[in-house]
C-alpha cells in the first residue's frame, strides 16, 4: 500500500496544481487520475460553452481548482455534493457545465478521477457509468487504507463549504 | 507527478474576474436566502425583472452586464467595491466585493480554450500542450 506521494512519484495520481506559480500554499488538495488529466488536456478545451455565457469549460475549471486550492468559498449543492450514500463517499464537483466526480482521501484533500459535461452527462447517462469508473480506481489504487472518508456531510470533507 | 495549469496572466485574471462576479451575486443571494429567506421571485421583483432572469444570472447562463450587476447587489442590500489595485501589491484578484463577499466582477469572454499544461515530476521535466485557439 501507498500513501498519496508515494502515488504521485509513481504516477497513479497527479497533482493539479492552480496556483501558477504563486507563493501561496494550496488551502485544499486536487489530486487527478492520469484518466482525468487526458481528458482535461484533450478534451475539456474542445468542448464550447453550454449554458455558461461567460467562461468556456476549460476556464470553468480552472476558476473552480483555483477556487479549491485558494480555499475559497464553496457552497453545498452549488459547487460540491455528495452523490452517493457514505460508505461509499463519492463527491461530484460542479461548475455550470461540468461535473467531476472523485472522491475525499482526507479533510480537504480530493481525488479527481472522471468529468465530463453536464450535457453529455444527461444525454448519455453516464452518472451511473461515471460513479462506477470512481469506484473501480479507487479499488485499483493501493492507496493506503482507509482510501475514503465516509460521509455526506459536507462539512466532515471540506473546509469554507457553506449550507445552502 | 504534478500538473500546472499554464495560464497567461491576463487569461488567469480574466477567468477570475468572470468567475468572481458570478460567485459573488451567488454567494449573497444564498446568504440572504438562508439569513432572511429571500426567494429568487423576491429578487426578481425588486429587480423588476422575471425569476428566469435571476436564475438566469446566478447559475451562470446570462451575460452579465455591470448594469445588472449593480441591480443585483441592490436587491440584495449589498454595496459594491470597484479597485484595481497593482499586481505587485496584490498576489490575487479582488477587485469587487459585494458585502461580506470577497468576490470580483465581469468583462466579456477571453477567447480562449486550450490548456497548456507543464507536468513537473518532482525535480523533473514533463510535457507541455501547446496554446490553441479558442472556440471559433
Amino acid at each position: 500500500m501507498a500513501t498519496i506521494a508515494n502515488l504521485c512519484e509513481s504516477e497513479q495520481l497527479i497533482w493539479l496544481d492552480a496556483l501558477n506559480g504563486s507563493s501561496s500554499l494550496p488551502q485544499r488538495y486536487f489530486y487527478a487520475s492520469p484518466e482525468l488529466i487526458r481528458w482535461v488536456d484533450e478534451e475539456l478545451p474542445d468542448h464550447a460553452r453550454d449554458h455558461d455565457a461567460r467562461l468556456s469549460p476549460a476556464e470553468q475549471f480552472v476558476d473552480l481548482l483555483e477556487k479549491i486550492q485558494m480555499g475559497e468559498r464553496l457552497n453545498h449543492d452549488a459547487d460540491i455534493k455528495a452523490i452517493s450514500a457514505s460508505a461509499l463517499g463519492i463527491w461530484e464537483f460542479k461548475t455550470t457545465d461540468l461535473r467531476i466526480l472523485g472522491w475525499f482521501a482526507a479533510y480537504d484533500i480530493f481525488i479527481g478521477v472522471t468529468a465530463n459535461m453536464k450535457k453529455v452527462m444527461k444525454q448519455q447517462r453516464l452518472s451511473r457509468p461515471m460513479k462506477e469508473a470512481v469506484l473501480r480506481f479507487r479499488e485499483s489504487l493501493p492507496l493506503d487504507e482507509p482510501k475514503h472518508l465516509q460521509s455526506t456531510r459536507v462539512e466532515d470533507v471540506l473546509s469554507t463549504c457553506h449550507h445552502t | 507527478m504534478s500538473y500546472r495549469l499554464a495560464i497567461t496572466p491576463k487569461r488567469r485574471k480574466v477567468i477570475r474576474f468572470i468567475g468572481g462576479v458570478r460567485d459573488a451575486l451567488v454567494n449573497a443571494y444564498l446568504d440572504e436566502k438562508k439569513e432572511n429567506g429571500v426567494t429568487k421571485q423576491e429578487l426578481a421583483d425588486r429587480v423588476g425583472v422575471n425569476k428566469s432572469v435571476i436564475t438566469r444570472r446566478l447559475n451562470g447562463s446570462a451575460n452579465l452586464t455591470l448594469r445588472s450587476i449593480a441591480e443585483m447587489a441592490d436587491a440584495l442590500g449589498r454595496d459594491i467595491e470597484f479597485r484595481l489595485v497593482k499586481d505587485t501589491e496584490q498576489p490575487r484578484p479582488s477587485w469587487v466585493r459585494l458585502g461580506n463577499q470577497p468576490e470580483t466582477e465581469s468583462t466579456d469572454d477571453p477567447g480562449l480554450t486550450r490548456f497548456s499544461f507543464q507536468g513537473e515530476v518532482s525535480g523533473g521535466p514533463a510535457r507541455v500542450k501547446p496554446l490553441e485557439p479558442a472556440e471559433p
